[in-house]
């Protein structure tokens, strides 16, 4: 949710590249799998029911496949397929008659079946004597980018990253230098800060492709490696002999951002981290990255990756009983609990964490595992002055809300469906008090909105008046009218129909 | 007082977040008996029907696992004797065996595919190779094999249980998908009565739908039919196996955060009604045992339920074997005209 503004902007990056550079990507079995996933899931699932189907569909049988309560979804899911010319017209030529675009339809059949993937998803060196333990990789991501989000929040005594995350901060505008030179945080930045790891990363990286660009960088060959990345598989080392030269550039500032490892002494091998097996999965596996990484150093074993990873579910088979007990204390760090009398708790003990948090929370007193806090109406504007907005607030809580906060909701919102089943409502993680309260302090601040558009004034008589008025109004354009005083006001957009309107009536008398 | 606590903002973005994406575990129930699918292959006039629906099994996993990289798969075949999990495996030392990896057998997964569906794949086939060495080595019993498909739809049940109950935190949808062949002799089917039900009930209480294909054979199943309706299935019946990766791929990859806007491709009626216990004919009135609801067509034997054991009391049963008395059927021709 919270990354949805961020992801889009994946989306969007993709979308406004031109069908030539798309119909390259997509010779990729990685990539494909990487965009697929980026799809709506009806789109998927739409994708999934045509990729082993040669012949047309027509678009009144995609139509069918949806229940009337879903055409939303329906018209997202076309829509989103469409842009990223997945879909195409049919070979016959009828309209409504789609097909896939079948380069991607041979690519993605390929990834799913294993066919020629020609390398796509990475080269695996096996070698025995230099493993590198998940949990050594977990670290040196974590201390990548912590040290990356601590130089933003300016948490004293943290280490300055490397001039290419700088100089990148810089461009996305999430820092600017001041006055005095040194970098400070912009309104961006602490927008960004309450992102989810999986939405930061993306933001670095769209501003990397950005700056690719004006570097003449190839753009299919940078998206295709960070595809690839997205793909590889956490505790493996992989040769980069398949690399093209861009991409081999690429490793290196890959490094800085924490998503790959090297060993200093053999630079021809890379290691993936979970940050990078994290871009093309969603934000509910991984909550947040720093929360995720404590989680598993903490833990110290690896059944987190249990789904990845086929010996580390004969291990975790191994220690069943033991994992039971350890899923029951499984709490992400900075789970956070909110009441309905805006008192908020943070099971945190990272610097991070908790910096993040008073950005927007009157903190009060910090114990051994947690904070507690007060969210107040000068909080939240402050906050708010900061370029930080309601939603992203409420979403960074939803996002972090403590499971059992998620369980009582889901309790909830069964039990109102059992009572009413065509209840409209949505999950409500936090108390609506709260929610409500935060965006009326955000209402506080914008009470003035300004709107493009003509003033209509002079009428004659009420009669012509009312006409216009009450056309205007059908239209949906009227945004005020003065009936005393004969005086209304139209947007932009409608003054044009509303003139055309008034011709045609006003000159036949 | 509910109003209070209400929201006051509608916002437009409940649409969205109704489309969150949630990550899904998908339960595979496949019925590998070797006897049903060479049974299936005579009937067909086409060989190796086990062959190409565990190759299109093995795609619909991997297309699983697309759809969100949190996707989890659990795969359990129903044997001969018994039930074995495929993915993930029971056996610790997988790594070991590596003498089956070189043989040949695994060389159609190429090395070079993506490693999450590479590990499934290897491990499923691995299993399955397993299985049916078992399975030639073993000797031929004559007495007749019983279905172990309900035993297996079980057993995938508790691990969806657990595995839902592990990662709280995720929140886990599941789903469960039965393939199961045409051909099993209908006298089988009446003793999997009790234990599928049970199987719906839980499926129900636990909100976990069950998709079923079943291939070939003439007759419908009618338990598993009954079993997709109950909680929200999709009932298919393939008449072969090609082209099978297409129903897959479309029927049954309805992903639980999609069934409420989806139109389920379900085939008209479903047949609700029960077997006999006994002589296995459907039965649309007969007499059930008071303590396990166990249906019959006829007074059984001795007295007994045949499920149960429990006996009846035999003025009941006396009463119910007793003939309808007919009154002088002239007298009662006589009589209508004149009402």
């Amino acid at each position: 949710m919270s990354s949805a503004p961020f992801k889009a902007t994946v989306n969007e990056y993709l979308e406004d590249l031109p069908p030539q550079v798309q119909s390259r990507l997509y010779t990729s079995p990685a990539t494909c799998l990487a965009i697929y996933r980026l799809l709506p899931k009806l789109a998927k699932f739409f994708i999934m029911s045509m990729v082993f189907n040669e012949n047309d569909v027509s678009l009144r049988d995609l139509d069918r496949w949806v229940q009337s309560n879903g055409k939303f979804q329906l018209n997202e899911a076309i829509k989103s397929m469409k842009s990223l010319h997945l879909l195409i017209e049919g070979r016959s030529e009828q309209p409504f008659m789609i097909n896939l675009n079948s380069i991607f339809r041979s690519s993605f059949r390929n990834a799913l079946t294993g066919g020629e993937v020609n390398n796509s998803f990475g080269n695996v060196v096996e070698n025995e004597h230099e493993v590198v333990l998940p949990e050594m990789l977990d670290q040196y991501a974590a201390n990548k980018w912590e040290s990356i989000l601590h130089f933003m929040v300016g948490t004293p005594l943290t280490q300055t990253p490397s001039r290419n995350v700088l100089s990148l901060l810089q461009h996305s505008k999430l820092m600017e230098e001041n006055n005095t030179g040194e970098l400070q945080i912009t309104n961006e930045g602490f927008q960004f800060l309450l992102q989810d790891a999986n939405a930061q990363i993306w933001t670095l990286l769209l501003q990397y492709l950005r700056l690719a660009e004006t570097l003449q960088m190839d753009p299919v060959d940078v998206l295709n490696f960070i595809f690839m990345l997205g793909a590889l598989e956490l505790g493996k080392a992989y040769s980069d002999s398949h690399l093209s030269d861009t991409q081999k550039i690429m490793l290196q500032d890959m490094r800085d951002y924490g998503l790959v490892f090297q060993k200093a002494s053999n630079t021809s091998k890379f290691y993936p981290t979970r940050l990078a097996a994290m871009l093309t999965s969603d934000s509910m596996s991984i909550r947040s990255a720093s929360s995720a990484m404590n989680t598993v150093l903490s833990q110290g074993t690896s059944s987190n990756s249990k789904a990845d990873d086929t010996t580390a579910a004969s291990d975790g088979r191994e220690q069943d009983g033991t994992q039971v007990g350890i899923a029951a204390r499984n709490i992400p760090d900075g789970a956070v609990v909110l009441e309905t009398n805006f008192k908020i708790y943070s099971y945190s003990n990272s610097p991070l964490q908790i910096a993040i948090l008073s950005l927007f929370v009157h903190l009060k007193a910090r114990f051994s595992n947690m904070v507690t806090g007060q969210i107040t109406r000068e909080s939240i504007r402050r906050a708010l002055l900061n370029g930080i907005t309601a939603d992203q607030i409420i979403a960074y809580m939803e996002t972090h809300a403590h499971p059992q906060m998620r369980r009582l909701a889901e309790q909830t919102l069964d039990k109102k469906l059992e009572l009413d089943p065509n209840c409209k409502e949505g999950l409500q993680i936090l108390p609506p008090t709260v929610v409500d309260q935060v965006k009326l302090w955000q209402l506080e601040l914008d009470r003035i909105i300004n709107y493009d558009g003509y003033l209509f004034t002079d009428f004659d008589n009420s009669q012509e008046y009312s006409l216009l008025c009450d056309y205007s109004n059908d239209i949906g354009v009227l945004l005020w009218k003065d009936d005393k005083k004969r005086r209304f006001f139209v947007s932009q957009e409608g003054n044009a129909q509303v003139i055309d309107y008034a011709k045609r009536k006003l000159k036949k008398k | 007082m509910d109003a209070i606590s209400d929201p006051a903002f509608q916002s437009t973005k409940s649409l969205k977040t109704a489309a969150e994406e949630l990550p899904s575990l998908l339960t595979v129930i496949v019925d590998t008996t070797p006897k049903l699918w060479a049974e299936l292959d005579k009937e067909s006039g086409q060989n190796k029907n086990l062959i190409h629906t565990l190759q299109s099994l093995i795609v619909f996993l991997n297309a699983h696992l697309t759809f969100n990289s949190a996707n989890q798969v659990c795969v359990i075949a129903a044997h001969s004797k018994g039930i074995k999990y495929l993915y993930p495996t029971t056996t610790v030392s997988s790594k070991e065996n590596g003498s089956i990896k070189q043989n040949g057998d695994l060389k159609i997964i190429s090395n070079n595919m993506y490693r999450q569906f590479r590990n499934v794949d290897e491990t499923v086939l691995e299993e399955l190779y397993k299985l049916m060495l078992e399975e030639k080595n073993a000797e031929i019993v004559d007495r007749p094999q019983k279905s172990t498909l309900s035993g297996a739809m079980s057993a995938g049940f508790t691990y969806i249980n657990r595995t839902i109950k592990e990662q709280e935190n995720t929140s886990l949808k599941a789903r469960l998908v039965v393939l199961t062949c045409g051909s099993s002799s209908e006298k089988d089917e009446i003793f999997q009565y009790i234990p599928i039900m049970n199987c719906i009930f839980t499926a129900t209480k636990i909100k976990c739908p069950i998709d079923v294909v079943k291939i070939g054979g003439s007759q419908e199943s009618t338990f598993l039919q009954q079993a997709t309706d109950a909680t929200n299935g999709v009932y298919l019946h393939v008449p072969t196996t090609e082209g099978l990766i297409q129903y897959l791929s479309t029927a049954m990859f309805i992903d639980p955060s999609l069934r409420p806007i989806i139109v389920k491709p379900n085939q008209g009626s479903v047949d609700f009604r029960t077997s006999c216990y006994l002589t296995g004919k459907v039965v649309a009135v007969g007499f059930v045992c008071s303590v396990c609801l166990c249906v019959l067509s006829v007074v059984p034997p001795g007295n007994k339920c045949p499920a149960c054991d429990s006996e009846f009391d035999e003025h009941v049963t006396a009463r119910l074997k007793r003939k309808p008395v007919v009154p002088n059927s002239v007298a009662k021709k006589k009589r209508k005209p004149e009402s």
